[in-house]
C-alpha cells in the first residue's frame, strides 16, 4: 500500500513539475524550539552471517550542524529466546557496538535487543530500553535481469521471485553494485509490499533503476539485489522514517510526525531482525 | 434501489397536496401581486431584487428564480423594483384583485457619475433577514485583477472577511476556520465537488456565464444542509431571451467563448459556454526536457436551456461538463466534474410557488502508468450523486415567508480501483467497495416581519443519513485496529442518523442605515473528504457517516451590527461568531488514506471551536468602488490522539487577515483595480530536534501546528482599457492587463527542513514559493 501512495505520490510529482514553472526555492531563517534529549538506538539482525551493528547516539537540537555522538559505556545484548549473546562496543567507532562475527538470525527466531547502563547525558542517569522483531520466512527468489530502457533512458533492474500467497509480505531491497552497497542510507531503501501482487510470481517487476544521467552502472558491471522479508511494522517504520526525511509540498503531504518505535522507555528508533536471500546478473549490451 | 429511490420521490410529491389546499385559505381577505423581476436586456432574472412597498415600508425580495409574491388587503399601494447597478421602477397597482407583474429593470447607465451622494441605493444589506451572507457581484470580480488573468468567483469570494484560500493560488477554501470539504458548493444547485482546475489554480466557475453568487459563512438558510461551514450557491444566466449575444475572451493561457440567445421566441432561450487552456502549447518552450514532452490542458463546457411555457410554468435543464488532462510518457492523469439540473418552476397560485429539480452529479479522477510495461497499472475512482428535490415558497401576506420543502439524495462512492494495465502487467486489481448511502432533508422556515423593523425567521431542517448495503463493515478496536466485520446484503438499510437542524435569525433596523441581528444554526455533514493535506488535491476521496463514523455536527452562534453611511454609499458590519463542532475528523500520524479498504481505521474524531470578529466597510462612490475586510479569527481542534489530546491549531488558523480591493473608474475607457492581501502564514509543525539513523537526518516533532509560516501578503493590479464602441457596430471590446504579486513577496507555499546532500551533517530549512511577479493580459469582447 505504500508502495502504490509513493508511486502516485512520484507520477504527480512529475506531472506538477511541469505545471510549477515559476516555482523557486530559497533558504531561510527560521527560530526552532529546543526538546529535551532523547536516545536513539538502531540496529538491524539478519540471517547473514556477519558482524551485526547496533548504534547508540542521541537526539539534539535541529540546526545543530554536527553528527550526533555515540554513547558509550552501555550494556547491549541480543536474546533469542534461549541464548543471550553479547555486544562489545566497536574500538574505533563510538557508541557502535558488535555482535560476534559468527552470529546470525534464524528465520522463526524472535529476537530481542537489551540496552542497559545507558547513561545518555553522561550524568550517571542510568535507563534500560529493549525491543524485539521476529524474522519471517521469505518466498522463493529466482534471478534477476538488467534490461536497458530506451524510454526511461537507463537502467531498469527486474526481479523474478514469487510470493507468498497466505501471507501479507514485506520487503526491503538492498542493491549492490560489483558487490557495494549502494543501498546504504535510510533515505535511499527501497521498500515495498504486495498489494498489488500477493501470491504472484513478480514477472520481472521493477527493483531499481539506474538512469543513464547518474552513470552509476555500465555494461560488465555485477548487480545484485538482496530481497529482506521483513515485518510489516519494520516497513512502516522505514516508510514512516522515509517520509519524515524527504521534502514535502502542501498538496500531497499529511502533517509532518515522528516515524513509529518498537523501543521501550522512551527511547526512539528500531530494532528489526529479518531474512535476506540475494540474486546476481550481469549489466548486458544494450 | 432506485425503486427506493423513486417510492420517496412520489411519497414527497403527495405530501405536496394539502399544502397547495392551505395555501388557499386566505386567499379570500387579501390580494397578492406577483411575477417576476427581469434585466430588461437579456430577459435574465434578478436572484434578490428588493420590492418596496412605500406606502407600509415595507418589503420583498425576489426569490432563486426572480420571483416574488406579496399578499396585502385591498388598497392603492406604490411599489418600488430596485436591484443593484439597475435603474429603479415605481409602479403605483391598485389591487382589488390578484395582480401579475413582471417587472424589467434596466442597467444603470450613469455608472461614472461623480457626485455620489445624490445616487440612491438599495439599503438592502441593513433591512434584509440574513447575515454572515455576501453576495458577489459579478461586474466586480471581472474587474478585479487575477492570477494569469483568469478572473475567478473563488478567487474574490478568498477576498471577503471570514474567508482563507488553502494555500497560494489555490481553488479551496476555509469558512470561518472550517475545513475545505466543510462548504456545499452549488451549481445550478448541483453539488460540485471539486471546483478546481489546474491544481487548484482556477476554478470551474467561467464567469461570463455566471449571473449570481452567494456565499453564506453562517446563518444558512434551513433549505440547504449537509455541510457544517458554508454554502456557496452559484447561479447559470438562463441565456438570453431577447437576442443573440456573445461574450469571450483571449488570454494568456486559455481563451473561452458564450453564446447565448432565444430559441424561435422569447420563450425558449439558451446557453452555451466553453473555456479551454493551452498552457501546454508553451511547454515546448521549456528548458526542462521533461517538461517539454507533458500534455496539460482542461477544458469546460456549461449548456443551459430554458424554457416558460406559460407563466405558472418554466423548464430549466443546465448542464457543466469538465476536464483536466495531465499527459506525458510515462503517466497519464485526469479529473473531472460533470452536473446535470433539470428544474421545472411551477406556480400554484400567485402566493405559492413550487421548484422541483432533478439533479445528477459526478466526480471522477484517473491515474495511469507505464502502460505495456509489468508494472503498468491504472486506478479510478469516482461518486455520484442522484438528487430529488421540492422546495415550495409561499407568500403568506406581506410580512410571511413560508418556505418548505424536501429533498433526497442516493450517494454512490467508488474511493478507488487500481489494477494492472495491459497483459505485461503483474499487478492483480485491489478494489476498495462502492459505498452507498441515501441522505434526505425536509424543512421549514418562515421569514416574518413585524412592522418596518423587525423581522425574524425560524425554520427547522430535519435531516435523515442511511448507509445501504451492500457493504463490509470492519469494527474496530481501541487501538483502531480492525478485529472483524459484518456484511450487509443489497440494499440493506443496516444504519440511520436522525438530526434536527434548528436555525433561527432576527433582524432589528434602528432607522433604514443602522441595524442589529444575529443567528443561530446547527448544521450537519454526513459526508466528508478523507484529506490530511493543507491544501486539496484531484485525488479526493469522499466517505460517508457510519456506524463507526458518527456525522460533524456544528452549532454557530453570531450577532452582528450593519450601519450605512452618505445614503448607503458606504455599507458597513461588524459580526462576532461562535462555532461548536463535534465528531470532527482528523488523520492519524502518516495516515494511508488512498485504496484504503479499513481507511475508517485511519481516522481520528474529536471536537473543534473557532470563533473569531468579521469587520467589513464596502464602498461605492461611483468612480471609486472597492471594499477593505478585516477578520479576527482562531480556530481550534481537540482530538484525543492528535498532539497527546492537547487542543491545536486547525490547519487554517489565522488571526488576522486583511484585503482591501479597490477599482477606479477614470473615464468610460479605462478602469484600473488593486487588491492587497495580508494574512499570517498557516499554522506549521517544525522540527524541535533531530536524530540520524543510517546517516539520514530524521526531524524529531514535540507539538503540531505551534509555528507558522512567514506572513502572506500581495499586492495586484489590473488595467483594463476599452477602446470605443463604434455606435453602428455591436462588437465591444477590452483589454485587460493584470499584475499578480506586483511587488514580487516571495510567499511561502512549502517550508521544508533538509539535509544538506554535500555536508550531510548540516540541515538548512527551505523555503519553497510558486509565483514572483506575474504579468497577464487577456482581451474580452461582447457582441
Amino acid at each position: 500500500m505504500k508502495n502504490t501512495s509513493n508511486i502516485i505520490r512520484l507520477l504527480l510529482l512529475t506531472l506538477v513539475v511541469g505545471l510549477m514553472w515559476s516555482s523557486c526555492t530559497e533558504v531561510i531563517d527560521i527560530e526552532l524550539d529546543s526538546t529535551y534529549t532523547r536516545p536513539v538506538i538502531f540496529g538491524q539482525i539478519t540471517t547473514d552471517t556477519t558482524v551485526h551493528r547496533v548504534t547508540i547516539t542521541s537526539t539534539g537540537d535541529y540546526f545543530k550542524n554536527s553528527s550526533p555522538q555515540g554513547i558509550s559505556g552501555a550494556d547491549v545484548e541480543i536474546f533469542d529466546g534461549t541464548t543471550y549473546y553479547p555486544l562489545n562496543e566497536s574500538e574505533t567507532e563510538k557508541g557502535v557496538y558488535l555482535a560476534q562475527p559468527n552470529f546470525y538470525g534464524e528465520v522463526g527466531k524472535t529476537y530481542t535487543l537489551l540496552v542497559s547502563n545507558l547513561d545518555l547525558l553522561g550524568d550517571g542517569v542510568l535507563t534500560s530500553h529493549s525491543a524485539s522483531s521476529t524474522i519471517l520466512p521469505l518466498g522463493d527468489v529466482d534471478s534477476i535481469r538488467v534490461v536497458y530502457r530506451q524510454l526511461w533512458q537507463g537502467w531498469e533492474v527486474q526481479g523474478f521471485a514469487k510470493d507468498p500467497a497466505d501471507t501479507r509480505d514485506f520487503y526491503k531491497f538492498l542493491i549492490y553494485i560489483n558487490n557495494e552497497l549502494q543501498t546504504d542510507s535510510l533515505s535511499n531503501y527501497s521498500l515495498v509490499d504486495d498489494t498489488f501482487f500477493n501470491g504472484e510470481y513478480t514477472n520481472g517487476v521493477t527493483i531499481t533503476f539506474f538512469s543513464d544521467r547518474r552513470g552509476a552502472v555500465s555494461e560488465g558491471d555485477t548487480i545484485t539485489v538482496g530481497f529482506c522479508g521483513i515485518t510489516e511494522d519494520y516497513f512502516r517504520f522505514l516508510s514512516e522514517a522515509q517520509e519524515a526525511s524527504w521534502r514535502s509540498a502542501p498538496l500531497f503531504s499529511g502533517p509532518p510526525a515522528n516515524p513509529r518505535t518498537n523501543l521501550t522507555n522512551g527511547a526512539i528508533g528500531y530494532f528489526a531482525a529479518y531474512s535476506v536471500k540475494r540474486a546476481s546478473a550481469s549489466v548486458l549490451p544494450r | 434501489m432506485s425503486k427506493i429511490f423513486f417510492s420517496l420521490v412520489l411519497g414527497i410529491l403527495s405530501f405536496s397536496g394539502p399544502i397547495v389546499a392551505f395555501a388557499e385559505i386566505d386567499a379570500a381577505r387579501r390580494y397578492s401581486i406577483s411575477g417576476y423581476v427581469r434585466d430588461a436586456a437579456t430577459g435574465e432574472e434578478l436572484i434578490g431584487a428588493t420590492i418596496l412597498i412605500k406606502e407600509l415600508t415595507q418589503g420583498s425580495t425576489s426569490n432563486s428564480y426572480g420571483f416574488y409574491s406579496i399578499s396585502l388587503t385591498p388598497g392603492t399601494y406604490t411599489f418600488v423594483f430596485s436591484y443593484l447597478g439597475y435603474t429603479k421602477q415605481e409602479h403605483i397597482v391598485h389591487l382589488n384583485r390578484n395582480v401579475s407583474l413582471t417587472v424589467e429593470l434596466a442597467e444603470d447607465q450613469t455608472q461614472l457619475q461623480e457626485v455620489v451622494i445624490s445616487r440612491e441605493r438599495p439599503n438592502a444589506n441593513i433591512t434584509r433577514g440574513e447575515m454572515s451572507v455576501a453576495k458577489l457581484d459579478i461586474k466586480t470580480i471581472q474587474r478585479m485583477p487575477a492570477l494569469l488573468g483568469e478572473v475567478d468567483v473563488i478567487k474574490a469570494i478568498q477576498l471577503l472577511p471570514g474567508v482563507q484560500s488553502t494555500s497560494e493560488g489555490a481553488s479551496g477554501f476555509s469558512v470561518r476556520g472550517g475545513a475545505m470539504d466543510q462548504n456545499l458548493i452549488l451549481l445550478d444547485e448541483a453539488t460540485v465537488y471539486n471546483a478546481s482546475h489546474l491544481m487548484g489554480f482556477f476554478s470551474v466557475f467561467n464567469n461570463d456565464a455566471i449571473r449570481d453568487v452567494k456565499l453564506y459563512k453562517g446563518d444558512i438558510p434551513a433549505s440547504s444542509g449537509g455541510r457544517l461551514s458554508s454554502l456557496l450557491d452559484v447561479r447559470m444566466k438562463e441565456g438570453n431571451s431577447k437576442e443573440f449575444a456573445a461574450v469571450g475572451g483571449i488570454g494568456t493561457i486559455s481563451s473561452r467563448l458564450t453564446v447565448e440567445g432565444p430559441i424561435l421566441s422569447e420563450a425558449t432561450s439558451f446557453l452555451v459556454s466553453g473555456r479551454r487552456t493551452y498552457a501546454d502549447i508553451f511547454l515546448p518552450f521549456a528548458a526542462n526536457e521533461s517538461v517539454r514532452d507533458n500534455e496539460l490542458f482542461f477544458y469546460d463546457l456549461k449548456l443551459k436551456v430554458n424554457h416558460r411555457l406559460n407563466d405558472n410554468n418554466r423548464f430549466f435543464l443546465s448542464g457543466y461538463f469538465g476536464r483536466d488532462i495531465f499527459r506525458n510518457d510515462f503517466a497519464g492523469f485526469g479529473f473531472g466534474n460533470q452536473t446535470l439540473t433539470a428544474r421545472w418552476n411551477h406556480l400554484f397560485s400567485p402566493k405559492l410557488f413550487l421548484n422541483t429539480s432533478l439533479i445528477y452529479t459526478s466526480y471522477d479522477y484517473y491515474l495511469g502508468g507505464g502502460s505495456g510495461e509489468v508494472s503498468g497499472f491504472t486506478w479510478l475512482s469516482d461518486m455520484q450523486d442522484y438528487s430529488a428535490k421540492f422546495d415550495f415558497s409561499y407568500f403568506l401576506g406581506s410580512s410571511n415567508t413560508i418556505r418548505f420543502g424536501a429533498q433526497s439524495t442516493y450517494h454512490v462512492l467508488s474511493p478507488g480501483t487500481a489494477k494492472g494495465e495491459g497483459d505485461e502487467s503483474i499487478f492483480g486489481e485491489l478494489r476498495i467497495p462502492n459505498g452507498y448511502s441515501l441522505e434526505h432533508g425536509v424543512y421549514a422556515q418562515n421569514e416574518q416581519t413585524i412592522g418596518s423593523l423587525i423581522s425574524l425567521k425560524y425554520g427547522l431542517r430535519m435531516s435523515a443519513f442511511q448507509n445501504l448495503g451492500p457493504a463490509k463493515v470492519f469494527n474496530y478496536n481501541q487501538f483502531f485496529e480492525a478485529e472483524d466485520f459484518v456484511e450487509y446484503g443489497d440494499n440493506d438499510f443496516y444504519n440511520t442518523y436522525v438530526n434536527l437542524e434548528p436555525r433561527l435569525g432576527f433582524t432589528f433596523a434602528f432607522n433604514d442605515r443602522q441595524s442589529v441581528k444575529g443567528s443561530y444554526s446547527r448544521t450537519v455533514q454526513y459526508i466528508q473528504q478523507a484529506s490530511n493535506s493543507a491544501a486539496g488535491t484531484p485525488l479526493d476521496i469522499w466517505f460517508s457517516a457510519s456506524p463507526n463514523v458518527k456525522p460533524q455536527l456544528s452549532d454557530q452562534w453570531a450577532v452582528g451590527y450593519f450601519q450605512n453611511f452618505f445614503n448607503n454609499a458606504i455599507e458597513t458590519s461588524v459580526e462576532v461568531y461562535y462555532k461548536s463542532m463535534r465528531n470532527v475528523v482528523d488523520f492519524k500520524e502518516f495516515a494511508n488514506l488512498f485504496l484504503n479498504e479499513k481507511l475508517e481505521g485511519e481516522l481520528r474524531i474529536g471536537t473543534a471551536e473557532s470563533y473569531g470578529v468579521e469587520a467589513f466597510a464596502q464602498f461605492n462612490l461611483g468612480r471609486f468602488n472597492g471594499w477593505v475586510s478585516y477578520t479576527y479569527s482562531r480556530a481550534f481542534r481537540t482530538i484525543e490522539d492528535v498532539n497527546q489530546g492537547n487542543p491545536y491549531p486547525a490547519p487554517y488558523d489565522k488571526p488576522h487577515d486583511v484585503s482591501i480591493v479597490t477599482s477606479y473608474d477614470f473615464n468610460e475607457k479605462l478602469t484600473i483595480s488593486a487588491n492587497w492581501i495580508y494574512a499570517p502564514g498557516v499554522p506549521a509543525t517544525f522540527p524541535a530536534g533531530r536524530y540520524e539513523i543510517m546517516g539520514t537526518v530524521i526531524p524529531l516533532y514535540t507539538s503540531r501546528n505551534s509555528f507558522r509560516y512567514p506572513d502572506y501578503h500581495r499586492l495586484d493590479f489590473a488595467l483594463s482599457y476599452r477602446p470605443r464602441a463604434k455606435t453602428q457596430r455591436k462588437w465591444q471590446g477590452e483589454w485587460n492587463l493584470s499584475v499578480y504579486n506586483v511587488y514580487n513577496r516571495k510567499n511561502a507555499w512549502a517550508i521544508n527542513f533538509v539535509q544538506d546532500r554535500a555536508n550531510p551533517s548540516e540541515t538548512y530549512a527551505e523555503m519553497t514559493y510558486l509565483f514572483s511577479i506575474l504579468p497577464a493580459i487577456t482581451y474580452n469582447f461582447k457582441f
